[in-house]
């Protein structure tokens, strides 16, 4: 598979759920450096995620994303509740999420909530190994694994 | 018959008449005589007819001497008198005699024969002198005597102790009166006796219990009380000495514990040897035959009895009959009186009768005054105690009212406790106990039931809080309910401090915890500005590297690596705070397998610098096993990285029994350390080397030092430098039932 045979592909719905600013940037600027085409979505709350997902309000024409990156901590409803939701869902719950965490210490804490996200990814300091990282799940998850959506 | 004659004759018809038993009053009405003269009469007739009494024998010369003085009828008539008064002092119980002015007795009745046991023949003309030749002492009292009668004509009576027939003494009564001759001069004197022995000994007994009973009244302990009463015993009654013996009821040994006697030194060398006597069990012997009878026991003389163990020092000491009497209290023999006397004297029926009285009064004596000491010894306890004690104490009626509160109780809490005499303990309130609370101590109460450490708040006037903590039990007397008697003592101080403890307990704990969680948000909230920081430099040296200069890039490379170095500082920390905040609780676990997992985390560095790692076998101990793992992984870790460059690099984890914890150590050939930076090497970020020569934040044993903290062990290094380091510590043993 090549960058070109992507091009014929439609784009991968990357949804992002960072209120960050500054992550929200990097991913796209880390995204933009990599292989696959893809659309990507922002909403900055948990909220927000939930109304993109249902389809509610500004997001009724919404795609269904192919992934979802999301932060844990979030204002209004935070990352742990959007998954909780996410995997309760049938619609939902086949769609891969990437928890994208600050340290390995959050992951820990998450991890005893059993809830089952599919990847955790800590934020590195360094460009480079961020860079790495995005780039990993776009090679993972959008090149080797036949997402469940049937792409 | 005014101016009538009276002859001789005639006088003694009317006197004769009187002695026949007529009344006086009733001869001087008849004969119209006064009663003075009547008496008068009296008189010369027995002074004449007295004389015929002398001697039988001498009886017709006296006739004849009494004819030349009256007529024959007269003299018919006086001898008919005489037969009669002779008859009638005959008929007298009580021993009668007559003697003369000479002092020769002229003769005596028939219980005076059978009281002294001499045929008057044998007797009359003898002087008194010539009577008691062996006892010249009776005789002298008894010439004494009439000499006073005859100076002082008239009657006497005086008490003496004579021997009479069977050799007994006895205690006489002694009447004498003169009498007077035809010529009116003192003609001689009539006697009678009477036997006051048995008023006498009723006296004496009386005498003896008086003063034994004053002594044991005024004692307060028998060595007090026998010295009086041995001598009143013996001045009494003229015994010589006595002991009191004690009886060990344990080991049945007796002891001689008092003694007695008028000071002969000879008796006192008796008594010393009795005192200093040991008695071997077995049946001989006066004081052990009693202890073993409780009956008294009687030796007319010791020298001679076989059965009397100390018979040749008694005999030394010149003593001869012996008598000794139980001391009891009901069924039980306590001890033994003994008492000795220098003469022989026969079994006194009364004297062993008075002496079981005796014994008995001085059971009573002894039980009461060991009873006496008993309660004194109880009470000075009992002063002692409350005296030395902080606690106070108190009593409480039937009706479960207070009663008594012992002075301490407001001393400590400076509480009167006037208002809470006569009422129970609920009828004050105490801000602690609720209506329920005093109902439940109430039921216990009148279940009778014994309590402890109830506490009550009260407050005092001034509106401060006192507690107290009351216990107490329930009084019986005959098996009646008599109310409770108990102590208090007040608490206010241990309550404050409770409670002062308590609060800064849960300061500490909620501190703790707000710090914890402090960390954790601080260090997680502080990684984003510095991903801001990180990355974006990055991103702009990426990006536009190729249009800055050297200086440029060099600035933003220190940013990154700052960056990157804060990134790690603040993950240590977190790590740091976790111990606390994410340990699991500790259990049994193998110290064997958490060593085997940290080499297994630390395989790589181990092979690069080609570790040799050895150890002890190591044994199960209660800890979080995943912060042990940590602990090994750390401590072999640090081994690794401080190795010296230049030497094969040798780590050994050893362990040792120390009583109640087991000893681990973590040694290595390494570069070792500076003693004085033993302690500070398990702070927090303290590093004794550049990062540029050993990388780390310097939080590896800073957790090893939190991770024992957590486990109750303690942590410490051994080291001299350039010879290696060890670093020790404890973990303590499992617990029996723990597993």
């Amino acid at each position: 598979m090549t960058a070109e045979a992507d091009r014929t592909a439609p784009p991968v719905e990357i949804l992002l759920v960072e209120d960050n600013l500054g992550d929200a940037r990097l991913t796209r600027e880390a995204l933009k450096e990599g292989k696959v085409y893809n659309n990507l979505h922002w909403v900055k709350d948990g909220v927000e995620a939930l109304d993109f997902l249902y389809k509610r309000g500004k997001y009724a024409d919404a795609p269904k994303p192919d992934i979802i990156l999301l932060d844990l901590n979030l204002p209004k409803k935070d990352g742990r509740e959007v998954l909780q939701e996410i995997k309760a869902d049938s619609r939902l719950m086949r769609i891969p999420v990437v928890v994208l965490t600050t340290s390995k210490a959050e992951e820990d804490v998450l991890k005893t909530y059993t809830l089952h996200a599919n990847c955790y990814v800590t934020k590195p300091v360094d460009l480079e190994q961020f860079i790495k990282v995005v780039q990993s799940i776009d090679n993972f998850w959008l090149t080797v694994v036949t997402l469940p959506n049937g792409k | 018959m005014p101016g009538r004659q009276w002859d001789a004759a005639s006088k003694a018809k009317v006197v004769l008449e009187g002695l026949k038993g007529r009344p006086e009053s009733a001869i001087c009405k008849k004969h119209r005589i006064k009663p003075a003269e009547y008496r008068r009469w009296r008189k010369q007739f027995l002074a004449n007819i007295a004389r015929p009494l002398e001697s039988r024998r001498s009886l017709s010369a006296e006739r004849g001497r009494l004819l030349s003085g009256m007529s024959h009828h007269v003299w018919e008539e006086s001898a008919k008198a005489l037969r009669v008064a002779q008859e009638l002092i005959e008929a007298l119980p009580i021993p009668v005699f007559f003697k003369a002015r000479d002092g020769k007795h002229l003769g005596a009745n028939r219980a005076w024969e059978a009281y002294f046991g001499v045929n008057r023949e044998a007797f009359i003309g003898k002087t008194v002198r010539e009577l008691f030749a062996d006892q010249p002492e009776v005789a002298a009292r008894h010439q004494a005597a009439d000499e006073d009668l005859w100076n002082n004509p008239g009657t006497r009576s005086y008490e003496l102790e004579v021997p009479v027939h069977d050799g007994a003494q006895r205690h006489t009564l002694n009447y004498k009166a003169t009498f007077t001759g035809a010529d009116g001069d003192i003609a001689g004197l009539i006697g009678a006796i009477v036997d006051i022995t048995e008023r006498k000994r009723a006296e004496q007994r009386q005498a003896i219990e008086h003063r034994v009973t004053r002594i044991l009244s005024e004692s307060e302990s028998p060595a007090e009380a026998m010295p009086g009463l041995l001598a009143a015993f013996c001045e009494t009654l003229g015994w010589a000495c006595g002991a009191r013996w004690s009886l060990d009821a344990k080991t049945l040994g007796f002891r001689c514990e008092e003694t007695w006697s008028a000071g002969d030194p000879a008796v006192e060398a008796f008594l010393t040897s009795s005192r200093e006597a040991t008695f071997h069990p077995g049946n001989a012997g006066l004081i052990r035959r009693v202890l073993g009878q409780g009956e008294p026991v009687w030796i007319v003389d010791v020298t001679a009895e076989r059965n009397f163990l100390r018979g040749r020092q008694a005999a030394k000491a010149g003593l001869r009959s012996a008598f000794a009497l139980p001391i009891r209290l009901g069924d039980q023999v306590l001890g033994a009186l003994e008492f000795f006397h220098r003469e022989t004297q026969q079994p006194d029926e009364w004297l062993l009768k008075t002496g079981v009285a005796i014994g008995q009064q001085i059971g009573h004596f002894m039980a009461r005054t060991q009873a006496e000491r008993d309660l004194r010894q109880s009470e000075s306890r009992f002063r002692s105690l409350t005296g030395l004690s902080s606690d106070w104490y108190w009593e409480q009626d039937e009706e479960l009212r207070l009663t008594f509160m012992s002075s301490r109780f407001v001393e400590r809490t400076g509480i009167d406790p006037a208002p809470f005499i006569g009422r129970t303990r609920w009828d004050h309130p105490a801000p602690n106990l609720t209506e329920s609370d005093w109902a439940r101590h109430r039921a216990q109460l009148e279940r009778h039931e014994p309590f402890f450490d109830f506490e009550i708040e009260r407050v005092t006037p001034d509106g401060n809080s006192v507690w107290l903590s009351v216990s107490g039990e329930p009084v019986f007397e005959d098996r009646k309910f008599r109310g409770y008697r108990g102590v208090g003592t007040d608490i206010t101080e241990r309550k404050r401090a409770q409670g002062v403890l308590r609060a800064a307990y849960d300061e500490l704990a909620r501190s703790n915890s707000e710090l914890q969680q402090f960390a954790y948000v601080a260090s997680h909230d502080l990684q984003e500005p510095l991903r801001m920081i990180g990355s974006y430099t990055q991103l702009l040296e990426r990006r536009y590297g190729d249009k800055l200069d050297a200086d440029a890039r060099e600035f933003m490379g220190f940013i990154v690596d700052g960056a990157t170095r804060m990134k790690q500082l603040i993950e240590d920390l977190l790590a740091y705070s976790r111990v606390g905040t994410r340990g699991k609780e500790l259990r049994p676990v193998q110290a064997q397998a958490a060593l085997d997992r940290a080499l297994v985390n630390l395989r790589a560095s181990i092979e690069s610098a080609d570790a040799q790692v050895t150890h002890d076998a190591l044994p199960e101990v209660s800890a979080d096993d995943t912060q042990l793992t940590q602990l090994f992984q750390n401590l072999i870790g640090n081994a690794i990285k401080f190795r010296k460059r230049d030497e094969p690099i040798r780590i050994h984890v050893g362990v040792q029994d120390a009583g109640a914890e087991w000893r681990f150590s973590v040694s290595d050939n390494g570069i070792g350390i500076e003693p004085q930076y033993y302690e500070r090497i398990f702070m927090v970020f303290q590093r004794l080397h550049t990062r540029e020569e050993y990388a780390g934040t310097g939080i590896g044993l800073a957790i090893c030092k939190k991770v024992l903290d957590r486990h109750r062990g303690r942590i410490w290094v051994e080291s001299a430098l350039g010879k290696g380091s060890t670093f020790n510590f404890t973990l303590s043993k499992i617990q029996k039932g723990e597993s």
